[in-house]
């Protein structure tokens, strides 16, 4: 159960807080209505651009960027700010934070020169809550408080309520679960009985952390009395996203029977209001709760229908979620291909948006279906996999508590400070002398920290230079290796050419000379860079086995294999990696064999490395070198070049030799580099 | 049958087209003539009136394309050959004129003269050829790139080219006069033909003409702004690349 509690957010400077399609639809019906370019089609793109941001968020920019460019040549800095807010508000929906924080840094710019203290206090806000979904907790808080003495200046209460009520959130996600329900308690003590809303709004949040803090009836309490405000009050959305939180209260509390009431409740409201993404997620969570109930075809009746909805929305985490669910209601039903195949998928999704957990889940699931069909090895690596991403979480939570006792120590030495400089005033008043002396000190003081500061960034410097030249060297010697790899595949190529012509066989040398050329030409041009993609580098080996093959009358086949999860175009290596071991295969190998030669090329991840494998089916290593006592020039230049890349010192051994029953094996360790 | 002549100094490899076009294109191509100088065959192209040449680059100390450039036939189709001429393959990429590389081998030829076959359209070979000129006498900006897009080939000068945007198999270029053109290309191939012209790929998606760069705003991946007034994200991993290049200039 991760994300199925809401948390409440205030995102400042809303047009109205539920935008959905009709709203868009009629925005969009008035504005082509209203062509004229004045104020009043400036605020039909604003409203539009906000509407967009829950329904397509990448329309919704691009309508703010219509509403900044009307809004610059109307000279309307109010409204100019608004759309830069939008774009923001957009741009965050579209998990585009730096684009984000740049729209609302300029909001905020505008508000500023404009001496419009409360658009300020407002922009400051939301940039808090970009930083905020940065996870950057500290630069969260510290906009916050700008925001804060703002809206104190300004007596603006609406304004310090909501900036508690989010420092409160901030300190939960710190899990200062004291300081965000002190914040909360605050805010609410405000609110009551003047806006239900923003009450039930604060009562979730103190649901919310007493949940947190495992107080399941104080959580119910909260959860319950916001459900009550909400519904007295007519907030059909309120009292939905409330229904869903109690649904989930209920179910980790060990009560499914009750949960599954909350969640349709919730269901039928969201049902009836059309909101996509809040369908979708009651939608999983009824399917969850049945699965936790061992109903299987319930849940994955429920669960498909929840994923065909998220997959509609741009919420790429939770449809990978409800993949992973599906896909294990799918393992539960003895599907295991299904859960194969879409489980494949969702963890390359999970990859590309850099999700932990999803990962975390997905491989879990996947080493239960690896399980079932007997890979027991895989099904290992899959359970170990899951483990790794599982603990590295459990070590970002730890980093947020090291942080947070961070930012409490920043804050009790300003606070020091603070006490210091009034104590040191009184002093002023009774000894001016004293008052030298103390400047005197602190000049010194500054000197030294001068110097310290001076000393300390050369100490940087010369680090960060030598540092520098390391790397270098490492690209010199990676260059020279590179150059070495050429003349060495020409000429054994050539040898084979002048095999055809010593057979008098003027034919085959001619289709093998074109097709070699082919091959070198583009071996040359993928030599200049030192590094190319997987799916380029393969591309080269298949044309060379391609050749091989012909030259040898097709004695041997190959298969070359990658691992669903890795993506080709986006993989980097250094070219022509297996190059030498698959031409150690064909010329020592697999010569001279009587069986039909097999030559297996696999691309994997393991341990976070890209693993290639080249196998083949020849005589061993013994009996190989005792058949001609050649060796392959190529492999220790490839080992050298590796090691370069692998940053490895001393003996780590990236490339490892594994004779087989009938064959060899070599696995070649390289770290993952992405291109993107 | 189309009528053809041969211009390459080196007579092993008119040897090795005259034996290839024999026994692989007997029945399409009829072998008139071949001539070993540029003047030689400026003569020989004005008695035989040939529809097609299959031209050297490298002649003698000069280039095939002088004879091109001085003889006037309009009609005139030329399938260039070349064995590792890097330049003269960026420019025939970027103009999407014929060419072969040697040693040429039998299907490729086969391939180049149906090609040629299929698609006589006269101006659009007049066209290729224009910019293939233009791209050899151009400094760097100036170069013209052919896109293939739905209404044929359309030529722009790629310092008209502001950025490109992937879809799929498809590529979008957005130029500079506001037009944006679908092009049925993956945006990897421009990738490779733009990067040596201060191009680059700041994103998954994203291909920009860094000279429309007008402001780079720092962040996590951070994102730039164009002078189109587009914004676009520059992706964690190719930051500092795309930084060392803006630093570094051309």
């Amino acid at each position: 159960m991760i994300r199925s509690v809401l948390l409440i957010v205030t995102i400042l400077f809303a047009g109205s807080a539920v935008a959905q399609k009709p709203l868009v639809d009629s925005l969009t019906g008035a504005l082509e209505r209203h062509r004229a370019e004045d104020t009043l089609r400036l605020h039909l793109l604003n409203e539009l651009s906000f509407a967009y941001y829950q329904v397509d968020p990448a329309q919704g920019a691009a309508i703010a960027g219509q509403a900044i460019e009307l809004a610059g040549r109307l000279r309307h800095p109010a409204m100019l700010a608004a759309a830069y807010n939008n774009k923001g508000t957009n741009h965050w929906a579209m998990g585009e934070d730096s684009l984000a924080r740049g729209a609302t840094e300029r909001a905020l710019n505008i508000h500023l020169e404009a001496g419009n203290k409360l658009g300020a206090a407002k922009a400051l806000n939301n940039l808090a809550l970009s930083y905020y979904n940065m996870s950057d907790f500290r630069k969260a808080l510290e906009y916050h408080q700008e925001a804060l003495s703002l809206f104190t200046g300004l007596e603006h209460y609406a304004g310090i309520a909501n900036t508690y009520s989010n420092m409160g959130v901030v300190y939960l996600a710190l899990s200062d679960y004291p300081q965000a329900l002190k914040y909360f308690l605050d805010v609410a003590r405000q609110w009551r009985g003047k806006d239900s809303a923003a009450t039930a709004n604060t009562l979730v949040n103190i649901g919310l952390v007493y949940k947190n803090m495992k107080d399941y009836p104080r959580a119910l309490q909260y959860a319950g009395e916001a459900l009550s405000l909400y519904a007295s009050a007519g907030n059909r959305q309120g009292e939905a996203n409330a229904c869903g939180n109690l649904g989930t209260l209920y179910n980790e509390h060990g009560d499914p029977q009750t949960a599954l009431q909350y969640y349709k409740r919730g269901l039928a409201l969201n049902t009836s209001i059309g909101n996509k993404r809040r369908i979708a997620s009651d939608l999983v969570n009824i399917g969850t709760v049945y699965q936790g109930m061992n109903d299987n075809s319930m849940a994955h009746d429920y669960l498909e229908r929840g994923l065909r909805l998220y997959e509609q929305t741009n919420d790429r985490e939770n449809t990978v979620y409800a993949m992973i669910k599906l896909a294990e209601t799918n393992i539960d039903l003895g599907n295991t291909a299904g859960a194969r195949s879409s489980l494949q998928k969702a963890i390359q999704l999970a990859s590309e948006a850099s999700s932990v957990q999803n990962q975390s889940f997905a491989w879990e699931a996947m080493s239960k279906v690896l399980q079932q069909s007997g890979q027991y090895n895989e099904a290992l690596q899959a359970y170990k996999r899951h483990i790794a991403l599982r603990d590295s979480i459990f070590n970002s939570a730890k980093a947020r508590s090291v942080m947070h006792m961070q930012i409490q120590f920043e804050f009790e030495k300003k606070e020091a400070l603070l006490k210091a400089a009034h104590e040191r005033d009184n002093a002023l008043a009774r000894a001016e002398a004293r008052r030298r002396k103390a400047i005197e000190i602190a000049v010194l003081t500054g000197l030294l920290l001068l110097i310290a500061a001076a000393a300390g960034g050369y100490a940087l410097y010369r680090k960060r230079r030598d540092a520098e030249m390391r790397v270098k060297m490492a690209d010199t010697e990676m260059k020279a290796l590179r150059a070495q790899m050429n003349p060495h595949f020409i000429f054994n190529s050539l040898n084979a050419i002048s095999a055809f012509i010593s057979r008098n066989e003027p034919l085959q040398a001619d289709d093998y000379l074109v097709r070699f050329s082919a091959v070198i030409r583009t071996i040359l041009e993928n030599s200049e860079f030192k590094e190319i993609t997987l799916s380029e580098d393969l591309q080269v080996l298949e044309h060379y086995m391609k050749l091989e093959r012909t030259r040898l009358n097709g004695a041997f086949d190959y298969t070359v294999r990658i691992d669903g999860t890795i993506d080709p175009h986006n993989t980097l290596v250094p070219p022509l990696l297996l190059q030498p071991f698959v031409e150690n295969s064909i010329w020592h190998g697999l010569s001279g064999i009587d069986r039909q030669g097999r030559i297996l090329i696999d691309i994997s991840l393991q341990n976070g490395g890209l693993v290639c494998v080249v196998e083949d089916n020849g005589r061993g290593r013994q009996s190989r070198q005792a058949a001609n006592g050649r060796k392959s020039m190529g492999i220790p230049i490839t080992r050298s070049r590796v090691r370069i890349w692998n940053n490895s010192r001393g003996k780590a051994d990236n490339i490892i030799f594994t004779d087989l029953e009938q064959g060899t094996k070599v696995m070649v360790t390289i770290q993952l580099k992405h291109k993107f | 049958m189309i009528n053809a002549i041969i211009v390459d100094d080196e007579a092993h490899c008119v040897e090795r087209l005259q034996m290839l076009l024999a026994t692989h294109c007997g029945e399409k191509v009829r072998l008139l003539d071949s001539c070993s100088s540029i003047v030689q065959a400026e003569q020989r192209i004005l008695q035989l009136a040939p529809e097609l040449v299959f031209l050297d680059v490298q002649l003698e100390g000069r280039t095939g394309f002088e004879l091109l450039q001085k003889i006037n036939a309009p009609s005139l189709r030329v399938i260039f050959t070349t064995a590792y001429e890097q330049y003269a393959v960026t420019a025939f990429r970027f103009s999407a004129v014929d060419y072969l590389l040697k040693p040429v081998g039998p299907s490729e030829l086969v391939n180049s003269v149906d090609k040629l076959i299929s698609s006589l359209d006269q101006q659009e070979a007049a066209l290729k050829y224009e910019a293939l000129f233009h791209n050899l006498q151009a400094g760097a900006g100036g170069k013209k790139i052919a896109l293939p897009t739905q209404e044929g080939l359309e030529f722009v000068n790629i310092n008209e080219v502001v950025r490109c945007q992937a879809s799929g198999n498809y590529t979008q270029f957005f130029l500079s006069d506001g037009r944006h053109l679908m092009v049925s290309r993956t945006m990897k191939e421009f990738e490779e033909l733009l990067e040596k012209h201060n191009f680059f790929r700041v994103h998954y998606s994203h291909l920009v003409n860094l000279d429309y760069v007008k402001k780079y705003n720092r962040g996590k991946g951070g994102y730039v702004l164009l002078a189109d007034n587009s914004e676009l994200e520059v992706s964690v991993r190719r930051k500092e690349a795309f930084l060392k290049k803006m630093a570094g200039g051309r």
